[in-house]
């Protein structure tokens, strides 16, 4: 590293670590805060349920109420440092070590997300939310290049809650018709019985979008079998085909995969032999399978990963410009997938 | 399998499943259809090869031109491209032949490239490194349509031999085609003495 960037390394170093005191400190708050939440919450339950029975609690609950709203004011300080660090000390960063790029705390590309087609696959059908973090955009070596963390949400029946929602039901609804004797009001109170749906992630991966280095139109998608679901196989049979679906000579690829073409020679022109082994060795060195699309000329690659770039931990003390090293490292892993894929080798037509 | 032996077996099949006629005779025509098909694919993919073929063939005057001021000791090379040039251009399209002719000419380029790298004043040459890049992606087109063409006669092969369509393939004379394999000159590396004299 060269000495400027020591020396400023060094400030944000001092810098953060004021941060880091300051969020230990109320981190000692917070373990007291949060279980104290959580108690309160389950007593507010019980408290609202009692009141709808015994109307004279109503000041119990509010009071209660109170004070649930009041421990929600303490944000995690974990998460705050976190967010100080990725807000105002990575971006930073980045302008020394890497100016062609720029980097976002949160944040991701629709429209490339869109455009790479992995959305229309069945597998991704039931996405309600996408949350993206760590938006890093600009040129690697010239090329066009934007990654960012993604996570994929969708509703799921939590079957604990709706059992429990249909117990509570079960006392609410007599209790209901009894008071609906006794009151003259006419207006039926409604009492919840339903099924109940929490928004879980189910993917969170790593995106890399980049200028493809070879001039083609038309589109190749490799997607993993094991994301592959009944409807994507339904639809291969039921309708117009759009996509040819070929094999390459890679035998694990072929296992593992299935490419589909908009036309074959330009799909065996994309996903030459030394592409095909290079994604060989990359999904076997993360262990895991990326989703591909290469559509008129540009690359969309989705990795499945459960790792969180730019971490922070509290705990860990910030002595000097060393405590950045991991940082840098993982912002220059990004090149490092452009030169892995070999997508900087610009030697056919497209410069 | 031999067209009587496979005429036979096929009259079995049918006087076996003639009560189920209704499932059998659209299962037949569309194994038959599918034979077709993938004949057609072979055909089409292969001349897919033939107009990459062509394509590098439009680039190598251009290479020439370029090259001959500079290269004056490779003299005989250029010739010698120039020659298989025209004779490819002369000789059945679809014939062994040409494509040997072809590989001949791919080493021939091969070599060339090579040796650019001894005249840095031709290396740098903007019009010498567009046509570089040409050339490259000439390559690369023709290396995919072979691959193309290759997994289309695969396709092809695996019908022809495999039960049921085998018995199809005979009766209607399906033949098995040869892959695109790279000759034995075209696999040894191109000569780099030269750069390190």
């Amino acid at each position: 590293m060269d000495k400027e960037l020591i020396v400023f390394l060094n400030e944000q170093a001092q810098s953060l670590e004021k941060s880091r005191i300051k969020a230990v400190n109320l981190n000692r708050i917070y373990s007291v805060v949060k279980p104290l939440r959580k108690l309160l919450k389950g007593i507010l339950i019980v408290v609202a349920v009692l009141n709808c029975i015994i109307p004279i609690l109503l000041p119990v609950t509010i009071t209660i109420g109170i004070m649930f709203l009041l421990t929600l004011a303490m944000n995690d300080p974990k998460a705050v440092f976190e967010s100080n660090l990725k807000d105002n000390f990575l971006p930073k960063i980045f302008e020394k070590t890497k100016p062609n790029l720029s980097y976002s705390s949160y944040g991701y590309n629709n429209k490339i997300l869109k455009e790479s087609e992995i959305l229309n696959k069945g597998f991704f059908a039931d996405t309600i939310e996408i949350e993206g973090e760590d938006y890093t955009k600009g040129k690697i070596e010239n090329i066009d290049v934007e990654f960012f963390e993604i996570k994929f949400h969708k509703e799921v029946t939590n079957y604990t809650k709706t059992a429990g929602g249909c117990l509570l039901s079960l006392i609410l609804i007599p209790i209901e018709i009894f008071k609906n004797i006794f009151d003259n009001d006419n207006q039926p109170d409604d009492v919840f019985a339903g099924v109940i749906k929490d928004i879980n992630m189910f993917y969170s991966g790593f995106f890399m979008y980049a200028d493809f280095n070879k001039n083609f139109t038309g589109k190749i998608m490799m997607i993993p079998k094991q994301n592959e679901n009944l409807k994507d196989k339904v639809d291969e049979i039921f309708t117009p085909k759009s996509l040819t679906k070929i094999s390459v000579e890679n035998q694990n690829i072929n296992d593992n995969y299935s490419i589909y073409t908009s036309d074959v020679q330009t799909g065996y022109y994309v996903l030459s032999q030394n592409l095909i082994d290079r994604i060989n060795i990359l999904s076997v060195k993360e262990n895991a399978l990326p989703i591909i699309s290469f559509i008129e000329g540009k690359i969309y690659f989705l990795i499945p990963w459960k790792k969180n770039l730019f971490k922070a931990d509290i705990y860990t003390k910030i002595e000097n410009e060393n405590y950045f090293l991991n940082y840098i490292e993982e912002i220059n892993s990004f090149e490092e997938i452009v030169k892995n894929l070999n997508i900087d080798r610009r030697i056919w037509s497209k410069a | 399998m031999n067209k009587t032996t496979a005429f036979i077996t096929l009259i079995i099949l049918t006087i076996i499943t003639l009560p189920i006629f209704f499932i059998t005779i659209p299962v037949f025509i569309s194994i038959y259809n599918g034979l077709v098909r993938k004949k057609n694919q072979v055909e089409y993919a292969f001349s897919g090869v033939d107009v990459e073929l062509q394509k590098r063939g439009e680039l190598i005057p251009n290479l020439v031109e370029s090259v001959k001021k500079y290269m004056s000791f490779e003299q005989n090379t250029l010739k010698e491209i120039v020659e298989l040039r025209s004779r490819i251009t002369q000789i059945n399209p679809g014939s062994a032949e040409r494509f040997s002719l072809e590989n001949n000419l791919t080493e021939q380029l091969k070599q060339v490239m090579v040796t650019i790298e001894n005249y840095p004043d031709l290396k740098s040459n903007e019009n010498m490194l567009h046509l570089q890049r040409s050339l490259n992606e000439a390559e690369e087109q023709i290396s995919a349509a072979r691959r193309a063409y290759n997994a289309s006669v695969k396709t092809l092969n695996d019908s022809i031999q495999a039960f049921p369509s085998n018995l199809f393939a005979s009766i209607y004379d399906f033949t098995i085609r040869p892959y695109f394999i790279a000759e034995q000159n075209s696999k040894s590396a191109p000569n780099l003495k030269g750069l390190f004299n």
